[in-house]
């Protein structure tokens, strides 16, 4: 459970983004047909009703917040963040961009395989060894069993190709 | 030829080894494509049609019914594991089946998986010999009015799935609607929330999102913090089910196979509705309410009991009108047709031997699923014992490479990628994630028939009232709205009094 | 262990890059996308073609779905891929002819492709269901104008070929205003639309053959025209020549294989070679015949002709009839 401030804070933030979608993605990025036969059949309306519910469900996460007793503080989730966890939640994210991004210049089978080491590194795995073999063999198996047996075509990148 | 003709002519025809053999070797295709995130069953039954147009016909069909009934069953493989379901409808299964897993129980979780999976599809297999008449008018009379009533009332089931706090599941949930609507309008063509990407044409991408939603944030919760899960007992998938568990659940299998059966026949709706409906029905009826969510074995039965209870079901619309229920009885139609054999009415006619041969197929199919599906779940089980440390990374890259393949599209790996964070910020919150993906999977669907439907009738409401199938939705939508509303006080009264009583505990030491 | 392993790798890449550069097209698989999902019409002409390539192309063929917005995604992938003939398109009248013709805000024109050939050509036919009581497209036309605004057709989405295939018919006799006279109710596939027609949620349908069939044949749905020069196996209807309307054999579904424009000759050749052979294949005959298509191999100029006409003919006809969708 979140502490009362947290959930204050949660049931504002769906508000903001219910009147985001209402008043700002819908007028901006729904295209109307010039014939629209029944206002129910825009293609806006269904993003409306469903805006309109969220709306309605953040104010009342808002008003539940404020008026209910709040959790004691031993039973409040804490939102908060370690250093170390920050870090390596930080490490990940540069992992995962830099990773999609090489998906095609580099191709997926490597990407694959540093992206494992990394991860085992990352976590001060006691099994380097084997998370090192694991990160070859995994991607080559995968990679052999998409392309000959399932019939995908794995991106090969522009560097080394497998057969 | 007569009944008891055709019958023999069909028993002579699947009394060949090679039917058999055909027939085992199309499930076991099928579990191990199943069981690889991002090989849906569809594909593989895809990828195997080729193969057929050189068999014989009743070899060739009953290879891919193969394939599709034990892709059905596979799915379920990865959701209880790694939590990383392969198609949406064993996304009801992960909801305990990785708990489960967590707790050591994955050999348990695995082997009720199959039982009730193996029970529903015979359930499912002899409903279409002896309904299958019946169930196709059923089918007919299934218009877009019909299937708008019959969504919304599945959309109370995310009710039984939020968790403790029901306006945070319907905040989930118009999350799940709302990027449902991205893509090409179904009805003018014209762009919603495209942002001018091609990619964002097509919409979100089914398994991209799930995957996304349920393996992700597991693995960005255990980088965060590693030493939470290293000490974890998980190992060793050996937990055996207990019989009193299963008799305790067998009524849940019952249940949901009933629900697939009914859902099965209706053309376009497919298995993961009858999943979920199926699990939410198990919640409401048991006593071990509180603990579905949790690792609770009747869910793990439920959901997989209404998913299997689809795959012979949507075979009447097939057989008996010649409509594809989903997309891969489409795939088994083009079979039928290579081999000059016409799916529908005719098919009794013109064809009797194969019709029952098929039936008996069918039949064997549940046994021999069973038996393959224990020598599957023998190995696949060793997964559980990988430590956490080699496990997340290996998902990870196993996620990877399934999306991509789902559909050869990087783009689908942002979107997984995206998801996951927005999975774990959920999570997070406390956002429950199962009613997203009702949602997200509904979504659609509710939205086209209710267009459909009004397109129909030039914009009169009246047409969601038109006969007997909507009014009975209808008057089982408002039942389960008052059943929400009643338990939802109850469960704040008694809320209430548990935190003042807390309170007073709490203020009594410094008193 | 662990170097063994590293050595082992790296071995296996620098042999993946010792392979011949200037060899003979192709030297390594040839990706082919779709641009529909798995189980659709194109979906299953597709792999039948590929495993008909099976036994004549060098290198493997891997056929894969990119689907996604009436075929658009799949297209605009392959029309971005390098033009070296590795990446292939399978291009469907949908998602090269209608959908061009009636979205003016398409992501990708068609002259982007190269063509390579046209290999099947789908007649299309229009169905009511047999309890309808219409037998003729006379019929059905009267009934559009004795109930105005109330008659419905189903389509696959959008800007398909029977959203455009029935428009054109009511056109060509002469229903005007159309977007008031009758009601377009699009469904997510062929078969979807198929089934509204038999549940009587859409009076008509008019698409390809192949999905149809099946209904036809055992009687629960009445074709009422085709748009093919002769007569179909199993379709007791009349060619739009025998109805007076030869304008209408414009009217055909069809499949073939487009890159990104710039494919040089040598891989056009080769193509046209493989194509033809493919179409002795007995079993790929016998399949795209089981469902009314006419396997016909083009050459890569007639493929452009035909496909350009065909554009022609629609985009006069959504001008005309103002079918934009916008």
């Amino acid at each position: 459970m979140l502490s009362r401030r947290d959930e204050i804070l949660v049931g504002l933030g769906v508000t903001l983004l219910a009147a985001l979608t209402l008043w700002w993605l819908i007028p901006a990025y729904v295209v109307i047909p010039r014939r629209v036969p029944i206002k129910a059949l825009s293609p806006a309306f269904w993003p409306m009703v469903i805006g309109w519910v969220m709306l309605i469900c953040g104010l009342a996460v808002v008003i539940r917040a404020a008026m209910a007793p709040p959790p004691p503080d031993a039973i409040a989730d804490d939102l908060r963040v370690s250093r170390p966890e920050a870090m390596r939640m930080g490490a990940l994210a540069v992992l995962l961009i830099a990773g999609f991004y090489s998906l095609r210049t580099v191709g997926m089978v490597w990407t694959s395989m540093v992206l494992f080491v990394a991860l085992v590194f990352l976590t001060g795995s006691k099994h380097r060894v084997l998370g090192v073999v694991a990160a070859i063999l995994l991607p080559l198996a995968l990679y052999f069993f998409f392309t000959k047996v399932a019939g995908v075509a794995i991106p090969q990148g522009r560097i080394v190709r497998l057969p | 030829m007569t009944f008891m003709e055709a019958l023999a002519a069909g028993f002579t025809l699947v009394a060949q080894w090679e039917s058999i053999a055909f027939l085992a070797l199309g499930v076991t295709i099928g579990v191990i494509a199943g069981a690889i995130p991002g090989m849906s069953a569809t594909m593989a039954v895809a990828l195997t049609l080729p193969f057929t147009f050189a068999l014989q016909p009743i070899f060739g069909i009953l290879l891919l019914l193969g394939v599709y009934k034990g892709g059905i069953f596979g799915g379920s493989i990865p959701a209880i594991l790694i939590k990383t379901p392969g198609t949406p409808a064993s996304s009801a299964t992960a909801l305990d089946g990785y708990p489960m897993a967590e707790q050591g129980r994955a050999g348990e979780a695995l082997s009720m998986s199959l039982y009730a999976s193996c029970i529903a599809d015979f359930i499912s297999n002899i409903a279409l010999i002896l309904f299958a008449a019946w169930l196709a008018s059923f089918a007919l009379n299934f218009g877009p009015p019909e299937m708008f009533t019959l969504i919304v009332f599945s959309l109370t089931i995310i009710a039984g799935v939020s968790g403790d706090s029901l306006v945070k599941g319907i905040i989930a949930a118009t999350l799940g609607l709302l990027l449902a609507t991205i893509g090409l309008d179904f009805i003018g063509g014209t762009e919603r929330f495209t942002f001018g990407s091609v990619d964002m044409r097509g919409g979100l991408n089914f398994v991209a999102v799930l995957i996304g939603l349920f393996a992700l944030p597991e693995i960005i919760a255990y980088i965060r913090n590693p030493e939470a899960k290293k000490h974890r007992v998980r190992g060793m998938g050996y937990s055996r089910l207990k019989w009193p568990d299963f008799r305790r659940s067998l009524k849940s299998i019952f249940r949901g196979s009933a629900i697939g059966v009914f859902l099965g026949a209706i053309p376009g709706i497919g298995a993961a509705p009858s999943a979920f409906l199926s699990y939410s029905e198990a919640r409401r009826a048991s006593p071990q309410r509180e603990n579905f969510g949790k690792g609770e074995v009747e869910g793990v039965a439920a959901a997989e009991a209404g998913n299997n209870g689809v795959a012979g079901a949507t075979l009447i619309p097939l057989l008996s009108l010649g409509i594809p229920g989903d997309v891969i009885t489409a795939i088994i139609i083009g079979a039928f047709m290579v081999h000059n054999l016409t799916p529908g009415p005719l098919l009794f006619v013109n064809n009797a031997d194969i019709v029952y041969a098929l039936f008996i197929g069918l039949i064997a199919s549940s046994f021999l699923l069973l038996i393959v599906g224990a020598v599957a779940i023998r190995a696949f089980r060793y997964i559980a014992d990988i430590p956490s440390d080699l496990l997340f990374p290996g998902v990870l890259v196993l996620c990877i490479f399934g999306v991509y393949a789902i559909n050869n599209s990087i783009f689908d790996v942002a979107v997984m990628l995206v998801m996951g964070v927005v999975g774990y910020i959920m999570l997070l919150l406390r956002f429950p994630a199962a009613p997203f993906l009702i949602a997200f999977i509904l979504g659609p669907m509710l939205e086209n028939s209710f267009r459909q439907a009004l397109l129909m009738s030039r914009g009169n409401l009246e047409i969601f009232v038109r006969g007997p199938i909507t009014i009975l939705f209808w008057c089982l939508t408002i039942l389960s709205v008052v059943m929400i509303i009643r338990a939802t006080m109850r469960a704040a009264r008694l809320k209430r009094e548990a935190a003042r009583s807390a309170s007073r505990v709490a203020a009594e030491p410094k008193a | 262990m662990k170097k063994t392993l590293i050595a082992l790798t790296l071995g296996t890449a620098t042999a993946a890059l010792a392979a011949p550069a200037l060899a003979e097209y192709p030297t390594r698989p040839i990706q082919m996308l779709i641009p529909y999902g798995p189980g659709g019409a194109t979906d299953l002409s597709a792999r039948a073609l590929a495993t008909a390539l099976t036994p004549i192309v060098p290198q493997p063929v891997v056929v894969s779905n990119r689907a996604g917005a009436g075929g658009t995604t799949g297209s605009v992938a392959v029309r971005d891929a390098d033009a070296d003939g590795y990446t292939l398109l399978f291009a469907r009248v949908g998602s090269h002819t209608v959908n061009p013709a009636m979205n003016p805000n398409l992501p990708f024109n068609i002259d982007e492709f190269s063509y390579l050939g046209i290999y099947e050509i789908n007649p299309v036919a229009c169905v009511v269901n047999s309890n309808s009581g219409i037998t003729s497209i006379d019929d059905l036309i009267a009934k559009v104008n004795d109930n105005p605004g109330t008659v419905l057709f189903s389509s696959a989405g959008v800007g398909t070929l029977p959203h455009f295939g029935a428009l054109m018919v009511l056109d060509a006799y002469g229903i005007t205003d159309l977007a008031e006279n009758v009601i377009h109710i699009p469904t997510e596939g062929d078969g979807q639309a198929l089934t509204a027609v038999l549940q009587g949620t859409s009076d008509f349908y008019c698409g390809s053959t192949s999905p149809a069939a099946p209904f036809v044949q055992s009687g629960q749905m009445v074709p009422l025209l085709v748009t093919s020069a002769e007569r179909i196996d199993g379709f007791d209807a009349p060619t739009v020549d025998e109805l007076g309307k030869p304008e209408l054999q414009a009217l055909v579904g069809w499949t073939g294989i487009a890159g990104p424009a710039g494919l040089s000759d040598e891989v056009t050749e080769r193509w046209g070679e493989w194509l033809s052979a493919a179409a002795q294949d007995e079993s790929f005959m016998n399949f795209m015949t089981s469902g009314g298509s006419v396997v016909q191999v083009m050459s890569p100029e007639e493929s452009v002709t035909f496909i350009n006409d065909a554009y022609e003919v629609f985009r006069r006809l959504v001008i005309e009839l103002d079918l934009e969708i916008d």
